[in-house]
């Protein structure tokens, strides 16, 4: 299928996928992990001990290739994607061969003298596309540097936070944010980390995910994940501040009534443990991870295939056993999770979430929350 | 905001000394705030300098692409001029018009290749150096970014060119 399918005629496509089973599209949500390696030794994630023979360029090219541009939302995660010396040249490929409408760029700001060279390149080569650099702020000043144990990563943050604010004097598409992980080891403190992140940085966005334990960073024995009450102490200052602080553009104001659904979304399913919409990771969204293999979640992890094995084609993997195998497992509610990424794409999906998006547009979401 | 203004205000940060002043057409000079605070400032309308001359300073004003050598080659040109800076490049040029809402929507392309706009000139700049400002000139006070993009008739860039790291300091001067 092509890109030129109308955005809601595809969403109602993933619909009728999930349910019956037919009419599977590929995804419009694609993560692209361009490795595991990684400086940092966040007290969050462990993916920095994994080691596997890292896509190269060219195989990138013939992946890219296979998937039509259909996904519109692409992030580039990591590991550390700086390290790579050829991450502008990805960002090239993602443009040229999917187009997506957003390419997003998670980044940790520790490999200072990379990112000032590379930066550049990636603006002018992601320019048509939305470009949005999320810098990963977990604390204030030391206590960062040791959450995500990384000397000086901090200061080292303020220096990439002004260079993007450069970038953006002569590319309009860039978009900076920033982007908390809260977990254990910081949900008490989320309203300050907040304030100051915000007055700092100065960041177009500010944005959170919970700290999960993942199969992709192999954290899953570790106990990172907030208490659920907890959880929604934190994020209801988030929320009052975005209320607080409405946008009167419509785009905008869309992106923050998705964020106050999701803060509700999340703190029910760390509460309740299951899947309070329906996923559709597998359908609707998908991970690209390092060494070609495909999963539809980073929470699962679970290989659908390797594109290495199938001439890189990703809808072959996308379109085989194993992965309905998984779709199957996902749709059975064998998992539960809050991951942002996956979870905003369920949430278009998602009728009666869409409905309190758009009263919340409206301004008469707080109505309806106290006749829920 | 006024180009004689934008230079001074960043000559005063850089302790700018030396300028070199490349004017392309018959536009004039407008060092002259820099002559009074005891810059010396050279001014040239072709690219016949000293092989090797650097200067604190190097200023383009231009509104037209440079023909160079038969072609308008002015990517090389541009680069081969900030050669000549130690501390900063600022470019001065016309800001083109930008393609109406309705010429988008029926796919006017950004062009990517012509003098002047800041699609064009933002990747050469960025190779450069960092680009430190981008200024629409003027336009009145208090205007917003958003609308001056719109409607300045000209503008300027102030590209910072002093090597980042002890590394690139000796590849400008040859000795790695």
């Amino acid at each position: 299928m092509s890109r030129k399918l109308p955005l809601l005629a595809r969403l109602a496509g993933y619909r009728v996928a999930h349910a019956t089973g037919r009419l599977r599209q590929l995804p419009i949500n694609l993560t692209v992990s361009v490795t595991y390696n990684c400086p940092s030794r966040c007290l969050t994630c462990d993916i920095w001990q994994k080691k596997v023979d890292d896509l190269r360029l060219d195989e990138y090219e013939r992946i890219f290739r296979t998937l039509g541009k259909v996904p519109i939302w692409v992030t580039i995660s990591g590991g550390d994607q700086f390290i790579r010396s050829d991450l502008a040249e990805i960002v090239a490929l993602i443009r040229k061969e999917i187009e997506p409408t957003i390419i997003n760029i998670p980044m940790n700001g520790v490999i200072t003298e990379r990112i000032f060279t590379m930066l550049p390149k990636i603006a002018a080569n992601s320019v048509g596309s939305q470009l949005v650099l999320n810098l990963s702020v977990d604390e204030i000043g030391a206590e960062h540097d040791r959450l995500r144990g990384a000397p000086n990563n901090y200061e080292k943050l303020l220096g990439v936070a002004d260079l993007i604010r450069d970038l953006k004097k002569t590319y309009d598409h860039i978009v900076l944010g920033v982007h908390t992980v809260i977990s254990k080891h910081n949900v008490h403190r989320i309203p300050e980390i907040a304030r100051q992140a915000r007055a700092t940085f100065q960041p177009d966005s500010y944005i959170t995910e919970v700290a999960e334990n993942r199969v992709e960073l192999k954290t899953i024995e570790k106990d990172i994940t907030p208490d659920p009450a907890d959880y929604r102490r934190a994020v209801a200052t988030l929320k009052e501040y975005i209320r607080a602080n409405r946008s009167k553009l419509p785009v905008a104001r869309l992106v923050e009534s998705l964020r106050l659904d999701y803060y509700d979304l999340a703190a029910q399913i760390l509460e309740e443990k299951r899947q309070v919409i329906d996923c559709y990771a597998g359908w609707a969204s998908a991970h690209l991870a390092p060494d070609g293999h495909v999963w539809g979640c980073c929470v699962r992890a679970e290989s659908m295939g390797n594109v290495r094995d199938h001439d890189y084609d990703f809808g072959t993997v996308w379109f085989g056993k194993t992965a309905d195998d998984f779709r199957a497992s996902v749709k059975n509610k064998e998992c539960a999770c809050p991951l942002a990424n996956a979870s905003y794409t369920n949430m278009l999906l998602e009728p009666r979430t869409l409905a309190r998006v758009a009263a919340n547009m409206a301004g008469v979401d707080r109505l309806l929350e106290r006749t829920k | 905001m006024k180009l004689e203004s934008l230079l001074a205000t960043w000559a005063a940060r850089y302790e700018v000394e030396t300028v070199l002043e490349r004017i392309v057409g018959s536009a004039s000079s407008v060092c002259a705030p820099l002559v009074a605070r005891g810059g010396r400032v050279t001014v040239a309308r072709d690219d016949s300098m000293p092989e090797g001359a650097i200067y604190d300073l190097v200023v383009v004003q231009a509104d037209e692409a440079p023909v160079v050598n038969g072609g308008v080659a002015w990517r090389e040109w541009l680069t081969a001029l900030a050669k000549h800076a130690a501390k900063l490049v600022v470019v001065e040029t016309a800001n083109p018009p930008r393609p109406s809402v309705l010429a988008r929507i029926l796919g006017a392309p950004r062009d990517a290749s012509s003098w002047g706009g800041t699609a064009a000139l933002a990747p050469v700049l960025w190779d450069l150096g960092r680009v430190r400002e981008h200024a629409f000139l003027d336009v009145p006070d208090g205007m917003s970014r958003k609308k001056a993009t719109l409607v300045a008739s000209r503008h300027a860039f102030v590209i910072d060119v002093t090597p980042r790291t002890p590394q690139a300091r000796r590849k400008r001067l040859g000795t790695v």
